[in-house]
């Protein structure tokens, strides 16, 4: 850990590393080639007039924003998700569906339409007869059409009869024939034939070219899609980024516990499998309701209609009593939840500790919207807190805070940088930034025009230039 | 007084399929503030299913256990089927135009709505036995009526009270019931009322909203083809506009329950099955619909935001 007022030593790797980072809204540069280092375990801050593209900075570092060029990397790495199988599974299927939109596309809707359906006959229709037309019409090999009584071998593409008989077993033998190149004599003699395996030869090249092109294209449109948006808000937080908002962004309608247990819930996922004990009573439950629901309509349909009266007010009686008692019980927080009862009470105990650390523990049933500001901006930072991150931003944590508001404020930012949490921070206070802060950055419509330790700053002149209204406002 | 009572059944039983349908419209409104009009044809679809599946297994000629586990297995196909289906037009269809200004999507549903009416008249064209061995795509096809009409209330009674009433507002409560505590105690649940709140704020505490989006449509679909098998057994019609008309009503239902609200949901489905069925019995069927969007009018007109709707919209 860097002493505090001192330039960190070199030889440690920054935690956040910000290297050229611009980011441009149409012709507008709301940041301009900034470089930043945040040292692990110290309080940084970033000032600068309003406009200065502060929140940007934030909203890339982020995620939220796609930085237009530069790099941002947490501890020498690049905040991007990883590709999971379940990712590129999707990948795959949105190929093979592409594929096979293409396939069907090139072989002809209307043509497997007709080969599958229109030219069957409905009174022996079957899905699975239905099916084994469509594939082989999608290889373009000669097929059996149901045609006015008789059943007719005819080209891949339907026009051409090759013959007919009056059973489908007969009429596949002698498609089966034609296609073998067999010639048994004038019916089978077909003088088109050449030219109709030359063209089915080609269909079929097409028809997969389609199938692999299309595939392919999907897959990797896909693909490439994913690779331009993985740098998200969400895999940023999941490598140990929080954040808290300069306009507060709490869960208005969850209690202030609720909202700290969101944020830890990522922590205690892949936690219990779901035949876990604590989970089999609630699937036994499930099964006897179902079981009578069973019963229930089993019933109607084997015993005679006088009996069913009995039996099924029985297995009616025992369905309600078993859905209530699963309904007392979710009420009462017994099913579900409790699923991981002691992974529950391990996250609350948890949450309770952080809402402890922020002075809010007497609050946690209340409703967040009920709190007072500074109450909502502490449960802001306890519910970053709760994602377990290596970097915590704050943006503008002191803003509307009175005086001895600020100076608790100052207090706990120094303590969560007690628990090993780096700190970066942007704040108009100049009160709490110089109070508190190891190291500055000050940036101007998007530059960066200084950097250094809080009395480095104070001595720019060029700080002291761009800075001059801005400051006696802030103190205000 | 049991004319009354009569109605209430059949009321709460129609307005319970309602109610899960609305169910999938609320879902998705609440997290993406998007109105999914292809939800109604994914539903129609998943009836379609139901009917062939039917077919295929032979069920009228099934008794006993043998049915009762089949049908179960039936009702489990449709819910994955309408499910994944529901989830791929959200991958394909509106993912892409998250970021995109609010008609965009909005748009592409009634695109996806008539695409799926045209794979519905697609498969009512395929001459299955089950459809009644013809091919005429458009007409309504006959779902049997598997359940016997045997009273349960006993032969003598003076209230008629089915099999088919039972089952579906049993099902129904069990699923909503289910769905209730899915949302209110899961993790997932936590995580979808995160998401509906602050999208943003959520993605910043680790919270990977594409997966919740996902799991949102994947439950709506399972609501969609859960309540496809129980209306073809209650109504023992198939039909490809189904979706349309039954899908208008649900919305609505969703509309004045306060859409976004699970439970604003279920009670504008049963307000909308009780309204129907009084109106039918007291004012005459063919008020239906005037009567029917006329109360609700009136409701809307005095709670904007529907029954259980919030007025106070939230400021960024």
């Amino acid at each position: 850990m860097t002493s505090a007022g001192q330039a960190a030593a070199p030889s440690v790797a920054p935690l956040l590393q910000i290297e050229q980072l611009t980011l441009r809204f149409g012709g507008l540069t709301a940041v301009s080639a900034v470089d930043l280092q945040v040292q692990p375990g110290e309080i940084a801050a970033v000032i600068g007039p309003n406009g200065a593209g502060k929140t940007s900075l934030f909203n890339a570092i982020t995620g939220i924003y796609e930085p237009t060029s530069g790099t941002v990397r947490l501890g020498g790495q690049d905040m991007v998700a990883r590709l999971t199988g379940a990712q590129l599974a999707q990948q795959l299927l949105a190929g093979l569906a592409l594929g096979v939109l293409a396939l069907l596309m090139a072989a002809g809707l209307d043509g497997l339409w007709a080969a599958t359906i229109k030219q069957q006959n409905p009174q022996e229709f079957s899905i699975a007869q239905a099916l084994s037309d469509g594939i082989s019409y999608l290889q373009a090999q000669p097929r059996v059409e149901a045609r006015m009584g008789r059943f007719m071998a005819v080209s891949f593409d339907g026009q051409i009869p090759l013959g007919s008989a009056p059973t489908r077993e007969k009429a596949q033998q002698l498609r089966d024939d034609v296609a073998r190149g067999l010639e048994k004599g004038p019916p089978y003699a077909n003088p088109q034939l050449p030219q109709i395996a030359a063209a089915a030869a080609t269909a079929r090249i097409v028809r997969w070219l389609a199938l692999v092109v299309g595939a392919l294209l999907g897959a990797a449109g896909t693909h490439a899609v994913w690779r331009r948006q993985r740098r998200t808000p969400t895999s940023v937080a999941r490598l140990g980024v929080a954040r808290t908002f300069q306009n507060i962004r709490l869960f208005h309608n969850m209690t202030v516990l609720e909202n700290v247990l969101v944020a830890m819930d990522r922590h205690l996922s892949h936690s219990l499998p779901w035949w876990h004990a604590s989970r089999r009573g609630l699937f036994l439950q499930l099964s006897v309701i179902i079981a009578f629901l069973v019963v229930l309509t089993a019933s109607t349909r084997a015993m005679p209609a006088a009996d069913v009266g009995v039996v099924g007010s029985f297995a009616l009686l025992g369905f309600l009593l078993s859905s209530a008692a699963l309904l007392v019980q979710v009420g009462r927080r017994k099913a579900f939840s409790p699923a991981d009862l002691q992974l529950e009470q391990l996250a609350r105990s948890k949450a309770m500790e952080l809402l402890a650390f922020v002075g809010l523990d007497a609050r946690a049933g209340d409703l967040s919207r009920n709190l007072p500001y500074g109450d909502q901006r502490r449960l802001e930072i306890a519910r970053a807190l709760a994602t377990e991150p290596r970097l915590l931003l704050l943006d503008e944590p002191a803003a509307g805070m009175n005086p001895s508001e600020s100076v608790a404020l100052m207090q706990l930012i120094r303590q969560i940088k007690g628990r090993g949490v780096t700190v970066l921070l942007i704040e108009h206070h100049m009160r709490v930034v110089m109070g508190i802060s190891d190291r500055i950055t000050v940036l101007v419509h998007g530059k960066r025009i200084a950097e250094g330790t809080p009395e480095e700053i104070r001595n720019n002149p060029k700080v002291i230039e761009a800075y001059l209204g801005t400051e006696a406002d802030a103190h205000g | 007084m049991d004319t009354l009572v009569q109605q209430l059944i059949i009321g709460l039983t129609n307005g319970m399929v309602f109610a899960l349908i609305a169910l999938g419209y609320t879902m998705v409104y609440g997290i993406l503030e998007f109105i999914n009009f292809a939800h109604g044809d994914v539903f129609m679809l998943a009836s379609f299913l139901a009917l062939t599946l039917v077919g295929a297994l032979g069920l009228q000629q099934q008794t006993g256990m043998v049915f009762a586990l089949e049908l179960l297995g039936i009702i489990l196909t449709c819910a994955a089927f309408a499910a994944s289906l529901n989830w791929t037009i959200d991958r394909l269809v509106y993912k892409p135009l998250r970021k995109a200004p609010k008609l965009a999507p909005l748009v592409s549903a009634i695109g996806v709505s008539f695409i799926l009416q045209n794979i519905g008249l697609f498969w009512g064209g395929m001459p299955l036995k089950v459809f009644g061995g013809g091919n005429q795509a458009a007409a309504p096809k006959a779902f049997p009526d598997l359940l016997p009409a045997t009273n349960l209330l006993g032969p003598n009674s003076h209230l008629t009270l089915l099999p088919k009433d039972v089952l579906v507002i049993g099902a129904s409560l069990t699923v909503m019931a289910a769905l209730y505590g899915l949302v209110r105690f899961t993790k997932l649940g936590k995580a979808m009322r995160a998401t509906a709140q602050d999208p943003t704020a959520a993605r910043l505490m680790g919270i990977d909203v594409d997966f919740v989006v996902g799991a949102t449509f994947v439950i709506g679909g399972c609501l969609a083809g859960f309540a496809a098998v129980i209306y073809s057994l209650y109504i023992n019609t198939v039909h490809y506009q189904m979706g349309y008309q039954n899908g208008l009503y649900a919305f609505t239902a969703a509309v004045v329950g306060g859409i976004g609200n699970i439970p604003g949901a279920v009670l504008g489905g049963l307000l909308l099955g009780l309204l129907r069925a009084l109106s039918d019995q007291f004012i005459g069927a063919q008020w239906q619909p005037a009567v029917l969007f006329g109360v609700l009018i009136v409701i809307l007109v005095f709670r904007p935001a529907g029954l259980l709707g919030s007025t106070a919209r939230e400021k960024v």
